[in-house]
């Protein structure tokens, strides 16, 4: 039971990172950025280049590649997003290509064997009787606090209520005089930090090969769908329904149908509500 | 020359060409590259008829197409059937997997459609991969029979299959069903204030173009005679859109052309080895960025004379 | 004077937020009807809730004794009940006829042999029968307005819902179009309601005038009588754009 509530909460914690960067471009810039994975799979692949190759401590490597995922992202929204803004549907498919490209890049760059990237916390502790990775305790941890941290950014400051302005309504906001492409630019780092920073957390103990951010984002494309598409907070209670339900069935059952879970849980979702559990429109 | 009369020079040379090519150009490789791409075209026109003219983007046609090849792998290999059986059987399953996709997403406004195509495929993928006592994982499934004696046979059912595929998608699109596909594409909500009912349209259009995707899988099983999980990979969803692009959006037989001649010149490229998979998706995203409208519809109709 | 159209309680909220507030209207055949308000008073979603566009959380409307609350937007149309839209929504990439004539393969009028001709028909009806082949994204704000109306006219409706048909158009193409309507009106019998900003334009052709304030219908009857209300008044002053023009044609 024990083990259940923490390997739940770390699951869910992973997910909640994912889906809510995903939901945030999408509720706010309106941006379906299916490259969203790759962002995942660079702060993974940014952290183990940088203690290997140039021979960084794991925090100062982690934290630069958070830095510069964030940044190619900006720079990506930027040159590449933003001149196909209103061209159709050309900006998921030109996400969908750069994802490819960057899987592509992983691939001739460091090849298919999976890489190893060191633990921050190489130490077990037993907490509630279970045997859990000091890192998979540090990646709940980290990942609350960062949510929180966002939670109080938004709420809080005034770029987090321009943020909260433009996904309520963008011609309003417009008219109020809020810089609508800087928010743009600012959405997509915040998305590609959370996205940055669940896989170097994770990288330790998850497999880091070149395609490895493809499930992450098909996993949060089918949160935020559960959520409801554009809700911050729906993203996080269906982080938290999801991450916990494959546990269980994880442990109850086996781990090949913990798949399965979120496929039934998105299909449930369209078929009845399509909203999604805190969605605004039903159609 | 009337538009018509250009129409069909045009696509009688074309079958032309086509049917010389292998007899001229001899060698059991080249004609397996050229069914290669007419499958491919198969693949890419399929996927054109319903993205093209709703405008409603798939991003995981490799669902239909992986569906199709193991129908085909799994009753050729499972099922002792013999292989003629894997066409039609194929692309049923493609249909009913189009309907299981189609039907809850296509009904709703916004982005759920071309998310759960992506994620379709995405999971079906996955599932081969942990169903692997059943599907042969990574390796998938080996040892399929192959439909004809001669590759220049297989080569001509595939380009008979291609044109037949593409001439029933124009025909479609050029039909008074096809006018409102468009009008979907143009408007949807003007379209539904004109009295059609919308969801019923792209669910059918969405079947229709799963099912040539369904049989090219087939097609594709018995040439390579082994099919795969990467039959079921965004790659190919991409590779796909990305002829469909090249073509021309919305032409069909752009995307026939276009794919057709993007499988030839990465087959040329294949000194480039690894690189070719990067080489599509920059070529995609080269694309999208100057030349939306595609290459080769836009310059067949500037030959023609005047647009359509 | 039969009731063509029927609304009774109609009610519609977005999030806590009432939009349309227990709305009752009788819409009487044969005759063009305005709806007036300044804006955010609900007219458009009125619209949207009379067509099926959107979904009331309560109340009815009836087609003489159909309901068409519940059903979809395309049934509506089928059943007779065409509309426009605000800003004018061409099918992009294809040609004036064409859009025509997607109006015109409507199931409840769809005869494919006679299609193309009816579209061309139709165009000629509106004044854009020279511009039948060009791509509909070429054409001027006031031709798109009538493209709208030709391809609404495709489904033969019994009522036409126009929204706004006057906004942005000069005084002779807003002439031409006032011909239009009283034309459709009197001689094909097409019953008409129509929301409109522009009163000189509204107060010419509604013989019946309904007015929305805040989600609800604060005026309806006779035109002069109407306008002359005190509440109707009220919801007028301050508005530049109708507060002179109501004070103007309200002098006997």
């Amino acid at each position: 039971m024990n083990d259940i509530l923490i390997y739940g909460a770390v699951t869910s914690s992973v997910y909640a990172m994912l889906a809510v960067g995903f939901t945030l471009m999408f509720g706010v810039a309106r941006t379906l950025n299916l490259a969203h994975g790759s962002f995942y799979a660079l702060g993974a692949y940014g952290t183990y280049l940088m203690t290997t190759s140039f021979k960084l401590s794991l925090t100062v490597a982690a934290v630069l590649a958070v830095l510069i995922v964030t940044a190619l992202g900006v720079a990506m929204e930027r040159m590449l997003i933003r001149p196909l803004r209103g061209v159709g549907l050309a900006v998921p498919m030109m996400t969908l290509a750069l994802a490819l490209v960057v899987e592509q890049v992983l691939f001739l760059g460091f090849g298919s064997e999976y890489r190893n990237v060191p633990s921050f916390i190489a130490a077990s502790v037993i907490v509630g009787g279970v045997d859990v990775s000091g890192q998979r305790l540090l990646t709940v941890a980290v990942n609350g606090c960062v949510l929180a941290c966002l939670w109080v950014f938004v709420h809080r400051t005034r770029q987090g209520s321009a943020i909260l302005a433009l996904s309520q309504d963008r011609e309003a906001a417009q008219y109020v005089g809020i810089p609508v492409d800087r928010v743009y630019a600012l959405v997509m780092g915040i998305s590609a930090a959370l996205a940055a920073t669940a896989g170097v957390l994770t990288a330790p103990f998850l497999t880091v090969q070149p395609g490895m951010g493809l499930m992450p984002m098909i996993k949060a494309l089918s949160i935020v769908i559960v959520g409801g598409l554009g809700s911050v907070r729906g993203s996080i209670a269906a982080a938290l329904l999801l991450g916990y339900a494959e546990t269980i069935v994880a442990y109850e059952l086996s781990t090949a149908w913990t798949e399965l879970v979120s496929l039934v849980a998105v299909f449930m979702t369209l078929v009845l509500r399509p909203a999604g559990l805190f969605g605004i429109r039903a159609r | 020359m009337s538009k018509a009369y250009a129409n069909l020079a045009g696509a009688t040379g074309f079958m032309a060409v086509m049917i010389v090519l292998p007899l001229v150009v001899r060698g059991r490789y080249f004609v397996g590259v050229l069914t290669l791409g007419l499958i491919y075209g198969i693949w890419a026109a399929s996927w054109d008829f319903m993205s093209g003219l709703t405008g409603r983007e798939n991003f995981g046609h490799a669902l239909f197409i992986g569906a199709g090849a193991y129908t085909a792998g799994f009753l050729n290999t499972i099922w002792m059937a013999n292989p003629w059986w894997s066409l039609p059987a194929a692309a049923c399953v493609a249909v009913v997997f189009s309907l299981a996709v189609g039907i809850p997403t296509l009904r709703l406004s916004g982005p759920y459609f071309s998310l759960a195509t992506l994620a379709a495929a995405a999971i079906m993928q996955r599932l081969t991969l942990i169903f692997w006592e059943r599907t042969g994982g990574e390796d998938g499934l080996q040892g399929i029979a192959p439909l004809l004696k001669s590759p220049l046979e297989l080569y001509y059912l595939c380009l008979f299959s291609l044109v037949a595929v593409v001439a029933i998608l124009l025909a479609i699109s050029a039909s008074p069903w096809g006018m409102i596909l468009r009008a979907i594409g143009g408007d949807e909500l003007a379209c539904r204030a004109s009295g059609h009912n919308t969801t019923l349209y792209k669910v059918a259009a969405f079947a229709i173009g799963a099912a040539p995707a369904g049989l090219g899988g087939a097609l594709y099983a018995h040439h390579q005679l082994q099919v795969g999980p990467q039959l079921l990979s965004v790659f190919v969803s991409v590779s796909v859109i990305t002829m469909a692009y090249v073509g021309g959006i919305g032409s069909m037989y752009g995307a026939a052309i276009g794919a057709i001649l993007l499988t030839v010149l990465t087959e040329l490229l294949r000194g480039a080895g690894e690189w070719r998979l990067l080489v599509y998706s920059t070529v995609l995203v080269l694309m999208l960025f100057f030349r939306p409208h595609g290459l080769v519809a836009p310059l067949w109709q500037a030959l023609r004379g005047g647009s359509e | 004077m039969s009731a063509l159209l029927q609304a009774i309680g109609l009610s519609k909220h977005f999030g806590g937020v009432y939009a349309i507030r227990n709305v009752s209207l009788s819409i009487s055949a044969g005759k063009i009807t305005g709806i007036l308000g300044p804006n955010g008073a609900g007219k458009t979603t009125l619209f949207d809730l009379l067509t099926g566009f959107l979904p009331a959380d309560r109340g009815e409307v009836r087609l003489g004794d159909t309901l068409l609350t519940g059903k979809r937007a395309d049934r509506i149309v089928n059943l007779g009940c065409a509309r426009t839209f605000q800003l004018c929504r061409p099918f992009t990439g294809m040609s004036v006829v064409q859009n025509v004539m997607v109006g015109c393969l409507a199931p409840r009028v769809r005869d494919l042999k006679t299609t193309h001709a009816r579209a061309l028909h139709l165009l000629e009806e509106v004044g854009l029968g020279d511009k039948a082949s060009l791509p509909a994204h070429a054409l001027s704000q006031g031709d798109l307005r009538r493209l709208e109306i030709a391809r609404a006219l495709g489904t033969k409706p019994l009522l036409l819902l126009l929204d706004e048909p006057f906004s942005g158009l000069g005084a002779h193409e807003a002439e031409t179009l006032s011909a239009l309507i009283r034309q459709l009106n009197r001689d094909e019998g097409i019953t008409v309601l129509m929301i409109e900003h522009r009163l000189r334009d509204l107060m010419l052709l509604a013989e019946h005038l309904l007015v929305m304030d805040s989600g609800k219908v604060i005026a309806d009857g006779e035109p002069e009588a109407v306008m002359r209300e005190p509440s109707v008044v009220a919801a007028y002053i301050g508005t530049r754009e109708n507060g002179h023009a109501a004070a103007r044609d309200t002098e006997p």
